[in-house]
């Protein structure tokens, strides 16, 4: 069942992400991250600012 | 301001035009779902889409699976009561993500399962696979009739519809495009739908930011709402007994996010039926960069709300229909006596809170800051008769009055149409979660029970019908448990400590799974078990936040599975996963 699109997911490309700058996954993972912690700086600002 | 009143007391709430804004945004939705799914013809598609489908939809479609009615209904209430602490919640989020992209999805796509639970069957055994499918079973079914219950339950008693009619009308409506159009018909419909509940939601917000007091700033707004400890997003504080707080979130969020996003099936097959690895990661991602900024602006809503109702008239109790209904049946004059007395602290808090305001523009603390005391003060004593005013109310606490704050104000201060807007919104958030989970305990029924077990020779085309028996099936059960509100109320319990002691441990099995491939089948499958016998024990004898139980179930699940393939057996490695080198 369904073996035309096993083998297509089994032989897909997992390494490019097709994105400008962001050429890696891991890349991708980092920024993601990155935005993440971002966001906890910005909320803690705002706790201690108007506390 | 009139006007408002007689609404919010008893006036008719929804007018022809909401009518024709809400049926016609839920019914062509569903229409559409149906038509773009018509040509569903082959078992793989009906569970897997066309595969074609791309990141933003796939995004869309696990943002709208996650958020069900209760998201929009209910969380704008949490920021009116408690602030932006329940943020922390989702602070897990974006770890989780990156994991399950990572390290789960490419082991789902390169074993092209229809399940998660198929992968259990695969890397283990088959009792340990259906262990992982009943757990998700027992927890989805069960639950089936909440996520149509919650919503209804609230908005027919605001609105005056029988709650009877509600539930049964917005069940027949998902089940008949999901089990017709299968996991396309969800995927297309829930990107429209969360359109609808955006478009709501940033309407809302707009009306809500125009009737603030014009001399309020922006600065002077978030002044306010932090010297009444709700802008508190987050707290550092390393009492696990505190239900929020920044390292729960870390911690027993991530590992709650883990279990939710990586081994609950209606999120699972949303993110599996992408056109390619590309597409399932980056809708992962979209969730991991947005979900964050989305439940803030939705507490925020609520922080707003609070502000807003500093200046405006608010009822004592938000449940007007609750309220009306225990003032005709003899309570009448203790509640006209709370009210009183609640409308005349209101009044005195206006000149507490223009002397802080004032304060605030003239630079001068001192004033500023007794401004702030006082009104602090006078807010605890309103808090206390409100408290006085739902024990009055509704002794048993069968509903929680926050729940009825954002839809008090969208039926008081919204303009017709938009009234219809914001309901539609809700009914979508409903339908969407809704036909998610349908999809999924259809697909788990029919893959994991009728196909492996039942009926191990039937082809395709039987198992496609199966699946859309099983998509009704399970409609008609959740519909069954909403109708049920007796059994409802106690059910909502049952559900949420089936979610918090049993998933952490379901993700455990997968962690073994993945992490550490030199454990077998009877190992982990025991090792769950007592694990599992742990946290019940625990669950029961501890009053810590739940979030931790995310964690100690699966640490608890890998380090069982571990000491019994120690004891047990030499390590053993199933095909296709070798031991990690």
């Amino acid at each position: 069942m369904a073996e035309s699109n096993r083998d297509h997911t089994a032989a897909e490309n997992e390494d490019g992400t097709d994105l400008p700058v962001l050429h890696a996954w891991a890349a991708v993972y980092a920024f993601v991250l990155g935005v993440f912690f971002v966001w906890i700086v910005l909320l803690t600002v705002l706790s201690g600012a108007f506390s | 301001m009139d006007c408002v009143a007689d609404r919010a007391f008893g006036g008719v709430f929804v007018n022809a035009l909401d009518y024709v804004v809400l049926l016609g945004t839920i019914l062509g939705i569903a229409c559409y779902g149906i038509w773009r799914t018509r040509d569903q013809r082959t078992f793989d598609s009906y569970l897997k889409g066309h595969g074609k489908t791309r990141w933003l939809a796939i995004g869309l479609s696990v943002m709208a699976t996650q958020a069900s009615a209760v998201t929009f209904l209910s969380t704008p209430g949490q920021g009116y009561e408690s602030g932006l602490g329940f943020v922390q919640i989702y602070f897990g989020m974006p770890i989780a993500l990156v994991i399950i992209a990572a390290v789960f999805l490419p082991i789902y796509r390169r074993l092209n399962v229809y399940t998660a639970y198929e992968y259990l069957g695969q890397r283990f055994d088959k009792k340990t696979r259906l262990l992982g499918a009943a757990v998700f079973l027992i927890q989805r079914g069960l639950g089936a009739g909440i996520t149509i219950y919650a919503p209804a339950i609230v908005l027919s008693t605001v609105l005056g519809w029988r709650l009877d009619v509600t539930i049964i009308c917005s069940g027949l409506v998902v089940i008949i495009y999901t089990s017709l159009g299968g996991s396309d018909a969800v995927n297309v419909t829930q990107k429209h739908q969360i359109a609808v509940i955006f478009m709501g939601m940033i309407a809302a917000s707009i009306v809500l930011w125009s009737k603030l007091p014009t001399e309020l700033t922006l600065s002077d707004t978030l002044a306010l709402a932090g010297g009444f400890h709700k802008l508190q997003a987050v707290d550092y504080s390393l009492d696990v007994h505190k239900r929020y707080t920044f390292w729960s979130g870390i911690l027993g969020g991530t590992f709650l996010m883990l279990a939710y996003f990586g081994a609950d099936q209606s999120q699972v097959q949303r993110y599996i039926s992408g056109a390619s690895l590309r597409e399932s990661r980056l809708g992962l991602m979209f969730n991991a960069v947005f979900k964050i900024p989305m439940q803030f602006f939705i507490l925020m809503l609520g922080v707003l709300l609070f502000v807003f109702y500093q200046y405006h008239q608010r009822p004592i109790y938000f449940n007007q229909a609750a309220w009306k209904n225990q003032a005709q049946h003899g309570n009448q004059q203790q509640l006209e006596e709370l009210q009183a007395r609640f409308a005349t602290a209101h009044n005195q808090q206006q000149h507490n809170l223009q002397t802080w305001i004032e304060a605030r523009h003239h630079n001068d603390r001192s004033t500023e800051n007794e401004a702030r005391t006082s009104a602090l003060t006078l807010q605890e004593q309103m808090e206390a008769i409100r408290a006085q005013a739902a024990r009055t109310v509704d002794p048993q606490k069968k509903t929680n009055d926050s729940d009825y704050v954002f839809i008090t104000f969208i039926l008081d201060y919204l303009p017709h149409g938009l009234i219809g807007l914001l309901i539609a919104a809700f009914f979508a958030a409903a339908l969407s979660a809704k036909a998610a989970e349908l999809n999924a305990l259809a697909s788990t029924t029919t893959v994991d029970i009728y196909r492996h077990i039942i009926h191990s020779s039937a082809d395709d085309h039987r198992c496609l019908v199966a699946s859309k028996y099983f998509t009704v099936m399970w409609g008609l059960v959740a519909i069954t448990f909403a109708l049920s509100a007796a059994l409802t109320e106690n059910l909502i319990q049952a559900v949420n400590i089936v979610g918090s002691i049993f998933y952490p441990v379901m993700l455990g099995l997968f962690m073994v799974g993945f992490f550490l491939r030199w454990i077998g089948g009877a190992a982990a499958f025991w090792g769950a078990l007592i694990a599992q016998a742990l946290v019940i024990v625990l669950y029961f004898s501890l009053s810590i936040s739940y979030l931790w139980y995310n964690f100690i179930g699966c640490a608890t699940c890998m380090i069982f599975s571990v000491l019994l393939q120690t004891v047990l057996s030499a390590p053993t490695h199933p095909a296709g996963f070798p031991p990690i080198e």
